[in-house]
Parts: structure tokens; C-alpha cells; sequence
């Protein structure tokens, strides 16, 4: 009977037989992957882009929402609180052409508060053409237009720059007096002065005058719960006035194609006191 | 049309242009998306996310002859988050017991290589999503260990270390011992 001894392959056999394997192994897995990302059918190209379009509009509409609600929290009360007055200031485009600009007696002016939603308003100053007819033409589109820096000036540098008559208080509170003026140039014919009045504590207040040749509309937003708002009859002026938890007030009211503005810390009566005599 | 020209129509909001782009890409952005999460209506959605995310960051894009690369390592991406955030414990439970059902199959059959891309496709569709993406990019997109580390954003050495245990796994379900012994441990379970 014939002995059989095992047969022991060589190492190198065993080498090459599992690199063969390695590489059989390679070729497979390669395979059923191509096979399985490649037997995948997708539904019909018209089918999916017709919902792709409606995921996409949705997306926008999602899109449009969030710039709204970034809005209203921008407009929360916590905010308002913090920062104070935030004021939106439109100044339509028909301010570049002062050339339309007519008497202040064909004008109209409104204040205007306006409950947005739950405790915000908003107090709308607007200034514009009285049309005969009562039917304001259609609104320009607006325009980007640059505006000077604001510097600090002397009154009589203001005085002398400024297309309009500068105002400034017969009357100021004892212990205040004019620390800083600023001028600003906005656009064509347009211009903010700013007098700015310290006094020895932590009261002050500040007056903004700027003209408006043509229309004009500025805003400002604000939480009822932070502050209360009055009608407030400032000479032969209509104005509103806004006084603050802490506070701090603010003023405004029109004369003359010119809106005024004064904000602080001082007493309300003192306020009015100091707007009266702007009107002498 | 070229693909420079294709991208920069749309980074002019060229609607037509996007179409284009949508026909030309939708298949292997699907597809890529359907490998890593064996699901046809998962798929879509992220086909559809890949297309809106081009939409809005269209302006990266620096090389426009990669931007089929581009849209499927974004339907990558999103398939590995989508299947992340689902709880998808379930569902590899289900793949896994299919995968150890198929393993009663005869041993003869086995060797059959169909039987064993099957076998092989069986456990692909069993592995994690990151896992499923570097097999993805290695064994249909021809990319090297140091292309999908850089695709990816994790060391060689992690691409490494996950191919080499997808292969032992292939492995070890390839050789009939290891099939015998995982169906008598299921037979035991039961």
C-alpha cells in the first residue's frame, strides 16, 4: 500500500494564492458596487423636477418668512428696551429733485401711530404733495443715493452751511448748555444739523433739525409696554411725544418743510419748555 | 454646452441652465444618494437638497468641470446626515437578519459568483452610512485612499482601517466555515 506524506505547499504559493484572492475579492466587492449604485432607478426626470420646483418654492416662501420674523425680533420689545428708538428713515427718491419741491402750504403732514402686532407701534411721520384730487401718484422706485459724513462744526459754521434756518432754544433747562453741533449733508438741498446739550449729571438732550424739499416719511418703532405715547400740540405744530421707562424722551413734530427732533433725559415739561422757544 | 459655460449661467440665475444641470446630474446624484441609504423616497429628497444646496452655493464652486463631483459628494453628505438623524436602528437590524436568512443557502451555491456579489451586496447595505460612503467613492468613483481622505475630511488612516474591515467582513462572509458558524449561532439564538 502506498504511503502518501502530506504535501506542504511552499510559502510562496500561499502568498500568491492569497494575493489572487485579495485581488478576486477586489474585483468582486468593485462589482457589487457598481451594480448596486447603478441599478438604482430614479423616478421620472419630469416627475421629480415638478416636485423639486415645489420644494423650491417653498424654500423661498420659507426664505421670505424668515427675513419677516428676523424683522420682528430685530423689533422685540427686549431690544427696543436696550436700544432705544429704532428709527426707519425713508426718504423718498423725489428728494433728489428739489426742482418739484412747492410751497409748504400745498403739503400735508400726518403723524401717524400704528399698532404692528401685539405691544409694538409704530409712529409714522409722513410729508408729501397735497394732490387736488386726493389720489397721490404712484411711488417712484427707490434709490440708493450716498450721503456726506457727519462732522462736528461750530453753530455758526452749521448756520452758514445749512439751506435752512437753523433753530436754536431761547430757553434750556438751567445747568445744560450747548456742548457739540454736527452738521450732516444728505443729499442735494438736504441737511441734518444736531446740537447736542450736556449737563453736569447724567441729564441731556439733543435736537435734530433736517429739511424735507419734497416728501418725506421716517418711522419709528417702538414697545408700548418700554414706553408711553402722546399726541402733544407744540404751537401751531401737531407732534407726538414718546416717553420711556427710564425716563427718556422723544420728540417730533414739523414746521416749515422742517422736521425736528429732541430726545434726552430731562423732564417732559422741560421739553416742551425748551420746543416752545424754537417757535418765537 | 461646457461645463464652464453651465456654471456660469447659473451663477447668473439662469433658470434654463439649471434645468439642464438637474437633467444632465439628476441619475448620479440619485443614485449615489440610493446607495447610501437603500431607500427611493430618502433618496429623492436628497437629490432634491443637493440641487437647492447647488442653488444657493453656486458661487463656490471654483473648478466647474467637477461639478458632477460636487453635487454627489453633497448627496453623499446629506444621505450620511439624513440617515444620522433618522432612527435607523431598525431598519440594519432588518438588513443584518435578511443577510443571515440568505446564509442557509447551500455552500455550492455559495461559491457561485453571483451568489457571492449578492452575498457581498447584502453586507454593504448592512454597514453604517460612513462606511457605505467610503466604499462608494473607492470602488465606484476609482478615488484613492488619499482622494477620500481629503473628500471626506478624516485621515488616511481612518479610510484605511474602515476598507480593510469591510474587506475582512467580505472575507470572512465569502468563507462557507464562517457562514455555517454565523447560521448555527442565528439557529441557536432562535
Amino acid at each position: 500500500m502506498p504511503q502518501y506524506s502530506p504535501v506542504t505547499e511552499p510559502k510562496e504559493v500561499n502568498i500568491a494564492l492569497k494575493r489572487q484572492s485579495d485581488i478576486e475579492m477586489e474585483r468582486l466587492v468593485k462589482e457589487a458596487v457598481r451594480e448596486m449604485v447603478e441599478s438604482a432607478a430614479p423616478p421620472s426626470l419630469e416627475e421629480s423636477w415638478a416636485k423639486f420646483e415645489k420644494k423650491l418654492k417653498e424654500q423661498r416662501s420659507l426664505q421670505r418668512k424668515s427675513f419677516i420674523d428676523i424683522w420682528k425680533i430685530f423689533l422685540t420689545r427686549r431690544f427696543m428696551a436696550t436700544a432705544g428708538v429704532i428709527i426707519l428713515l425713508i426718504i423718498t427718491l423725489s428728494m433728489s429733485f428739489p426742482v418739484k419741491a412747492r410751497a409748504i402750504g400745498e403739503k400735508i403732514t400726518r403723524i401717524v401711530g400704528t399698532l404692528l402686532s401685539g405691544t409694538q407701534v409704530n409712529v409714522a411721520i409722513e410729508y408729501k404733495l397735497d394732490e387736488p384730487n386726493g389720489v397721490s401718484p404712484p411711488p417712484e422706485d427707490f434709490k440708493e443715493v450716498p450721503i456726506q459724513q457727519e462732522k462736528i462744526v461750530s453753530l455758526e459754521e452749521a448756520r452758514l452751511s445749512c439751506p435752512f434756518p437753523v433753530v436754536i432754544p431761547q430757553y434750556v433747562s438751567p445747568g445744560l448748555e450747548l456742548a457739540q453741533v454736527n452738521y450732516q449733508e444728505m443729499i442735494k438741498d438736504t441737511a441734518k444739523v444736531t446740537l447736542r446739550y450736556n449737563g453736569s449729571d447724567s441729564d441731556y438732550f439733543q435736537i435734530t433739525e433736517m429739511n424735507a424739499p419734497d416728501s418725506y416719511v421716517q418711522g419709528y418703532g417702538y414697545d408700548i409696554e418700554d414706553a408711553v405715547i402722546q399726541d402733544i400740540k407744540l404751537g401751531d405744530s401737531d407732534g407726538k411725544i414718546i416717553v420711556f421707562k427710564d425716563n427718556s424722551i422723544r420728540i417730533t413734530w414739523m414746521k416749515h418743510g422742517v422736521v425736528y427732533g429732541l430726545e434726552g433725559k430731562i423732564p417732559q415739561e422741560e421739553a416742551v419748555r425748551i420746543i416752545e422757544s424754537m417757535n418765537q | 454646452m461646457r461645463s464652464e459655460i453651465i456654471v456660469k449661467k447659473l451663477k447668473s440665475g439662469d433658470r434654463r441652465a439649471f434645468r439642464l444641470v438637474y437633467e444632465l446630474f439628476y441619475k448620479q446624484v440619485y443614485q449615489a444618494a440610493f446607495f447610501i441609504t437603500n431607500d427611493a423616497g430618502l433618496a429623492e429628497d436628497v437629490a432634491h437638497e443637493a440641487f437647492l444646496k447647488l442653488m444657493d452655493k453656486i458661487d463656490q464652486i471654483k473648478d466647474p468641470s467637477k461639478l458632477e463631483a460636487w453635487m454627489c459628494r453633497i448627496a453623499a453628505n446629506k444621505a450620511k446626515d439624513i440617515i444620522r438623524h433618522r432612527s435607523v436602528t431598525a431598519l440594519f437590524a432588518e438588513v443584518r437578519d435578511i443577510y443571515l436568512d440568505n446564509q442557509l443557502i447551500s455552500p455550492e451555491t455559495v461559491l457561485l459568483e453571483n451568489e457571492k456579489k449578492q452575498i457581498i451586496q447584502q453586507q454593504i447595505g448592512s454597514l453604517q452610512p460612513e462606511h457605505k460612503h467610503i466604499l462608494y467613492l473607492k470602488y465606484y468613483k476609482d478615488m484613492s485612499v488619499h482622494e477620500i481622505s481629503t473628500e471626506i475630511g478624516i485621515p488616511t488612516g481612518t479610510v484605511k482601517s474602515r476598507l480593510a474591515r469591510a474587506r475582512e467582513e467580505f472575507k470572512k462572509i465569502m468563507d462557507p466555515e464562517e457562514c455555517h458558524s454565523i447560521a448555527r449561532s442565528q439557529n441557536r439564538k432562535r
